[in-house]
């Protein structure tokens, strides 16, 4: 991503608290959330499946509350907080999670993983004992080309079951 | 899919926000952003500039009065899915808002963008219709009130003006005494992502709940993607007021439906398909809103 | 070389658990792959951008089929940040087109005089970021003069008027193969059925688009190809041809992580050239393209199957099936790329599961102005498979027997196997009519009693709803291990075949290197390329049974096309077999070379040294070498003893049943998976809405080497195939425009489309393979469509319905109920 533009496009500064840390960047309007996460600063686990807010692989949490970064702009973000996979955990350590994604086999390409864990923890934190339909609910959002889901809905039982009492 | 260029403003008021609409030329909207970043990404909008409306606070909040309830305009979907008031005073809205995507996009989408955009498959376009609502909508010169029947024109077209924003949605609670009035809200989605094939709202109030076989005082009955505006049947409502329901007035209001809708082919919902869903559905939902309005439930 | 993307060291620890019997094999080991995809650090292609790297856009045609009168650029170049333009003359001028999968017919990267399909690119530009890149091309503007398109493949075969002027026709390719006394068989038969069946265009559509970023070295005069390309050692032709260079001179790399493919991303050539094209006229800048996801649906190269069956069955009024009739039509679109033996695979499971001995196949391959074919996980063989099982159902209803008895009667039995086909393929091993039988068993248990899916009460009052339930029994071969020699019988001169000796055929390897770090951790190379299938844990567990070593001894890393010989990869359910037997051969290769360095280096005979345990024992003595030891050994000796390569031929190579499949090139898929399913699904009579209550299934793909990732193939074909069965099409209307160009109208199941899955495992092993494992990358997608319909004609028998179309959508249903009705 290019940030010295020879064209008189618009550009604004902006603020954002990414995963704890500020970062500062000058963007232009039209940059999605997704593309700054990614190319800014560089977030790997944001990932693009489909830029119409269908696929959930570029969820994200914002001020709190998940939210599809290919229909937001950077612009948006001036003065909020976000969090995605990389601001979840330690390095070195798994979220339990990513640690029952891994147990129960619930990711095989793992280009939508992402997405699921962050819309599974904003779920878990509201909904620390959940019933499998109301699991199913909450991840209206996010597709997954390759398993098939139950093993997905496996895995946030099991990690509801070792977040109890956290 | 990356949107063309353009310049961003972020007003904290309405009023800063209708300024700005009667400032800038070639100036849109942008509410939760879940549809019009779409047609932004493919291009199929390329405004100069976009006014963000979504963080306004002030045009959020959800206010149920002994009168009525009136919803700001960037009142979230999910906002008006976890409402207990709304659920206890017009559980139609938060019926419909669950079915919208999913928990991500619902934490972004808009009441006020949904009615904006008025894709005849909206889901709140749909029971705000049933529920005669009234929009207010404000620009630089001033105030006014929209009657819901007014509002949609033709296909994705309002009677709002270019220099005019949706501020909220006010609901007379008049029509729906909490204690014998039944709402239901039923859509077929063919996957969790995507939009209604068809959705009916049905609103019922009855005379007597305790009664065998109350006698229907006032019906609504609406649709989603049955036409190419959100549709109110008034002829199907006026067929079932002043009666009991039965088994044979549901048949007889659902061929009215079947013949009041104006659905347009889709790849895998063909017109008369659509038709007949929006007979089944009239049918199922006064029925599931009847029965609540006795204080049955499924 | 690739790196291998391994990181974490919890994983490594888990890894080491071995089942009771001492084996890493048959352990469902919970894959390494998983914690850099988890915590983010997994580098798939997307995320691949180096300094300085220019963004690739394309400007694609609206039109389904125009001649281009003039492309002016002038607009784009004029703007500041334009690096690059280049249009199909520009192309044209310097290159070479882009291989096709029949002869007569010339693709290029980019369209030249004419557009065939909306999509199809015409232009391209580099600039700093894809969002300037896409600011160029609004300003490209491109004359066109339409014509009607040509749509209906049906009509399209009249040749009134033909895609491919050149051509002449638009049917370039097609065949008749009888088996049998056909004509006897149905003369003879009590009963004939005859009916029409439709199968939607469907594809992958994986999660992760196309990529690449593509570099051109100015002072080696050669490529550097980072991409998410299918089967990279095999496909690199469809790269370097095009860019007119020799094989070592295109380097294509794919990432260890790869967001899905199955079978798609084969086709992704295109912009693999074009990329490489714009880095060589960029002076080695490296440039870079990310599909978008309309470009993926509406134009990407990647749709698939798309057929209008004619099928006859003759029955005896016992139910006895005496012949098969099969017909179709396949739509290939513009241009007939390399999978254009999708039309033949079917071959390799002509009748399914049962026993039939006269057979008629025939296919037309037909162009029209769509979107090119891909291959998609199955090749052309789901569509097969429920064009018969739906003439099965009808021929039951006909005779008036239960569909159940009537499959369970024509099954192949146990006693037949191994079972060679009319078609010369051969089925390895398996008892269908004991696995359906046990199935059919299990839910009727489960379900047809009280307070289950298939209560009686609960159906009849569900039935009083209009709410119609129905539970389907079919058994499928999901065949495994494609040969490579038959592949190109479209352009082979058939008449030749029937001359052709055994000694013609020849295959295509699957190839491992390895060697030893100073560690003595063993650093093996796949060939392949790898999209979610965890072949680095799979390769780790049979090489540690192999040399007596721990699962974390040992690393996999990836070899890049110009560094792996030409060889076959992952397609075709192939990697469970082929790297059974890679890995053994490799680690002979090892321990071969351990002992004679061994050896060599304590100056005894060779017969004095062997190798186990993870070392090289001397006879007599306790001293043994460690791999560490032998590494350190190895650096003074010339020829390196600790490395080794190996190149595993095909299972059925030595098997002298497949001698005629492979002489005549009939598909060759030595080993048979199999499933019976049951799907429970439940129709509102009154939507035509399918909901699948639970999906039943026993599956057998012999010796599983990782029963977890067996499973999670499983489930995530049969999600696969629900979407085939009732959601997912590639619709065109009549001005040839795609209507599926987002996934709102594309639709990929979502949590609510996928049931709850009740799987059974049993184990026949193959009697072909090195570990007694069956290809099953593939069979959910291959068994699920077909037994979602015969479900679902189970639940509708009332109203004499049979889903002739696919996908059952709600609103062909209803048309079919109306009907009904009426």
């Amino acid at each position: 991503m290019s940030t010295d533009t020879t064209t008189d496009r618009p550009t604004r500064e902006i603020s954002v608290t990414v995963n704890g840390e500020e970062v500062t960047a000058e963007v232009e309007p039209r940059l999605k959330l997704s593309d700054f996460l990614r190319n800014y600063v560089d977030l790997g686990s944001v990932r693009v499946g489909c830029e119409h807010g269908v696929c959930g692989a570029c969820t994200v949490s914002v001020d709190g509350d998940i939210a599809k970064s290919c229909l937001m702009y950077a612009v948006q973000l001036d003065g909020k907080e976000v969090t995605t996979v990389e601001g979840i955990s330690e390095a070195g350590s798994l979220h339990p999670i990513q640690e029952a994604f891994h147990e129960e086999h619930a990711l095989q390409c793992g280009f939508c993983t992402s997405g699921f864990i962050m819309s599974a923890r904003e779920f878990l934190a509201e909904n620390p004992d959940p019933t499998r339909a109301e699991i199913k609910a909450a991840l209206a959002d996010n597709i997954c080309r390759c398993t098939g889901y139950q093993n997905i809905f496996d895995a946030v039982e099991r990690a509801a079951d070792n977040m109890e009492g956290d | 899919m990356k949107p063309a260029a353009f310049e961003y403003h972020s007003p904290e008021t309405a009023e800063e926000a209708t300024e700005l609409l009667a400032d800038l030329p070639d100036a849109k909207l942008m509410a939760g952003n879940q549809s019009f970043g779409i047609i932004m990404s493919n291009r199929l909008a390329t405004p100069d500039h976009v006014i963000d409306i979504s963080d306004i606070e002030g045009l959020r909040y959800v206010d149920v009065g002994d009168d009525a309830v009136e919803i700001g305009a960037m009142t979230r979907h999910a906002d008006v899915e976890h409402s207990d008031d709304l659920a206890e005073v017009l559980p139609l809205m938060p019926e419909a808002a669950q079915h919208i995507a999913g928990p991500a996009v619902r934490n972004r989408g808009t009441v006020g963008g949904t009615l904006g955009e008025a894709d005849p498959a909206g889901n709140h376009s749909c029971t705000l219709l049933a529920l005669d609502a009234e929009l207010a909508v404000a620009s630089a010169d001033g105030e006014r009130t929209i009657p819901i029947d007014e509002y949609f024109l033709a296909y994705m077209l309002t009677a709002v003006e270019d220099d005019e924003l949706i501020t909220s949605v006010r609901v007379s609670r008049e029509a729906f005494p909490v204690e014998r009035t039944g709402m239901r809200f039923t859509v077929e989605k063919r996957a969790a992502q995507t939009w209604p094939t068809l959705g009916a709202s049905a609103v019922v109030r009855v005379d007597d709940p305790d009664a065998d076989e109350p006698v229907i005082e006032d019906a609504r009955l609406s649709f989603a993607n049955a036409a190419d505006v959100p549709l109110r049947t008034h002829d199907a409502e006026a067929e079932v007021t002043g009666e009991p329901l039965s088994e044979g007035l549901l048949e007889s209001v659902a061929d009215t439906v079947y013949d009041a809708v104006e659905p347009q082919d889709e790849m895998h919902a063909d017109e008369t398909y659509k038709r007949e869903l929006a007979a089944t559905f009239a049918r199922r939902s006064l029925a599931t809103a009847y029965d609540r309005a006795q204080g049955l439930d499924e | 070389m690739s790196q291998t993307g391994e990181a974490g060291t919890e994983a490594e620890a888990e890894a080491d658990v071995e089942t009771d019997d001492g084996t890493f094999v048959g352990t469902g080991l919970n894959r390494v792959e998983d914690h850099r995809i988890l915590t983010g650090e997994a580098e798939y292609i997307h995320d691949i951008t180096p300094e300085g790297c220019l963004h690739m856009a394309l400007l694609r045609t609206t039109h389904a089929r125009a001649d281009i009168v003039e492309v002016d650029t002038s607009g784009a170049e004029a703007h500041p940040e334009c690096e690059l333009v280049l249009t199909g003359e520009d192309v044209a001028a310097e290159y070479n087109p882009m291989p096709s999968g029949l002869s007569g017919i010339e693709e290029w990267a980019l369209a030249r005089d004419s557009v065939k399909f909306v999509g199809e690119p015409v232009a391209m530009v580099a600039a700093p970021d894809r969002y300037v890149a896409e600011d160029l091309l609004d300003m490209i503007d491109v004359a066109y003069d339409t014509q009607d398109p040509i749509v209906d493949p049906v009509d399209a075969r009249r040749d009134d008027e033909v895609v491919h002027e050149g051509l002449g026709t638009n049917v370039p390719d097609e065949e008749e193969f009888v088996f049998g006394d056909v004509d006897a068989a149905f003369r003879e038969a009590d009963t004939v059925v005859e009916n029409q069946y439709s199968w939607g265009r469907i594809s992958g559509v994986p999660l992760e688009t196309a990529g690449v970023v593509a570099e051109y070295d100015t002072e080696r005069d050669r490529f550097d190809i980072d991409c998410n390309i299918q089967l990279h050692t095999l496909v690199d032709d469809t790269v370097y041809e095009p860019l007119g260079y020799d094989p070592g001179d295109v380097s294509l790399s794919v990432p260890p992580d790869v967001g899905g493919s199955f079978g798609t991303k084969i086709a992704i050539h295109r912009y693999c050239v074009l990329a490489a094209i714009a880095s060589k006229k960029l002076d080695g800048t490296p440039v870079k393209f990310v599909e978008d996801r309309i470009e993926n649906l509406q134009g990407g190269d990647m749709h698939s199957s798309d057929r209008e069956y004619l099928v006859r069955l003759a029955c005896d009024d016992d139910g006895t099936i005496r012949g098969l009739d099969v017909n179709f039509v396949d739509d290939f679109g513009a241009y007939p790329r390399y999978p254009v033996n999708q039309t033949l695979k079917p071959l390799a499971v002509l009748t399914n599961a049962y026993d039939i001995e006269h057979v008629r196949y025939n296919y037309e391959l037909v162009l029209t102005n769509k979107t090119a074919q891909t291959a998609y996980r199955g090749f052309g063989v789901p569509p097969h498979l429920y064009a018969l099982e739906m003439a099965i159902d009808e021929a039951a209803r006909e005779a008036g027997i239960d569909p159940y008895e009537l499959r369970q009667s024509n099954l192949i039995g146990p006693d037949q196997v191994p079972y060679t086909l009319p078609s010369n393929n051969v089925y390895d091993s398996g008892d269908y009519p004991g696995a359906l039988a046990e199935l059919k068993d299990t839910v009727e248990r489960e379900e047809r009693t009280e307070g289950g899916l298939l209560d009686p009460e609960v159906v009849t009052q569900q039935r009083e709803e209009g709410k119609y339930r129905g539970v389907g029994y079919s058994v499928h071969i999901e065949p495994g291990v494609s040969g490579s020699d038959w592949t190109d019988r479209q352009r082979t001169d058939r008449e030749t075949l029937a001359e052709r000796s055994r000694e013609d055929v020849a295959e295509l390897p699957e190839y491992l290197q390895g060697s030893v770090d100073e560690d003595g951790t063993v650093v093996v190379y796949l060939a392949t390329d790898t999209s979610g299938q965890g072949h680095q844990t799979i390769l780790k567990q049979l090489l540690a049974d192999e040399l007596d070593l721990l699962p974390s001894d040992i690393e996999v890393s990836y070899l890049d096309s110009a560094e792996a010989p030409t060889e076959y990869g992952t397609a075709a359910s192939r990697m469970a077999v082929m790297l059974s037997g890679a890995a053994q051969g490799l680690a002979g290769e090892f321990a071969d070379n351990f002992e004679r360095l061994a050896a060599a280096h304590w100056d005894v005979d060779r017969t004095d040294v062997s190798y186990r345990d993870g070392a090289v024992h001397r006879a007599n003595s306790d001293e043994t070498l460690s791999l560490a030891d032998l590494a350190a050994i190895d650096e003074d000796y010339q020829e390196s003893l600790t490395a080794a390569e190996y190149a595993y031929d095909h299972p059925a190579s030595d098997v002298e049943a497949f001698d005629e499949a492979f002489t005549q090139k009939y598909p060759v898929y030595p080993t048979a998976a199999f499933a019976a399913n049951a799907p429970i699904v439940e129709v509102d009579i009154e939507t035509g809405a399918v909901e699948i209550l639970k999906f039943y299934s026993l599956r057998d793909c012999g010796t599983q080497l990782n029963p977890t990732i067996v499973e999670g193939q499983a489930m995530g074909g049969l999600a696969q195939g629900i979407g085939a069965a009732l959601l997912e099409e590639f619709s065109y209307d009549d001005s040839g425009q795609p209507q599926a160009i987002t996934l709102f109208d594309y639709l990929l199941p979502s949590v609510t489309n996928v049931p709850e899955m009740e799987l059974l495992h049993t184990e026949t092993p193959s009697p072909f393979t090195p570990t007694g494992a069956k290809g099953t990358g593939e069979g959910g997608m291959i068994d699920g469509p077909a037994s979602i319909a015969v479900a679902i004609n189970r639940a509708l028998e009332p109203f004499d319905v049979v889903v002739d179309e696919i996908p059952a959508t709600p609103h062909r249903l209803r048309r079919k109920l109306r009907d009904a009705d009426e």
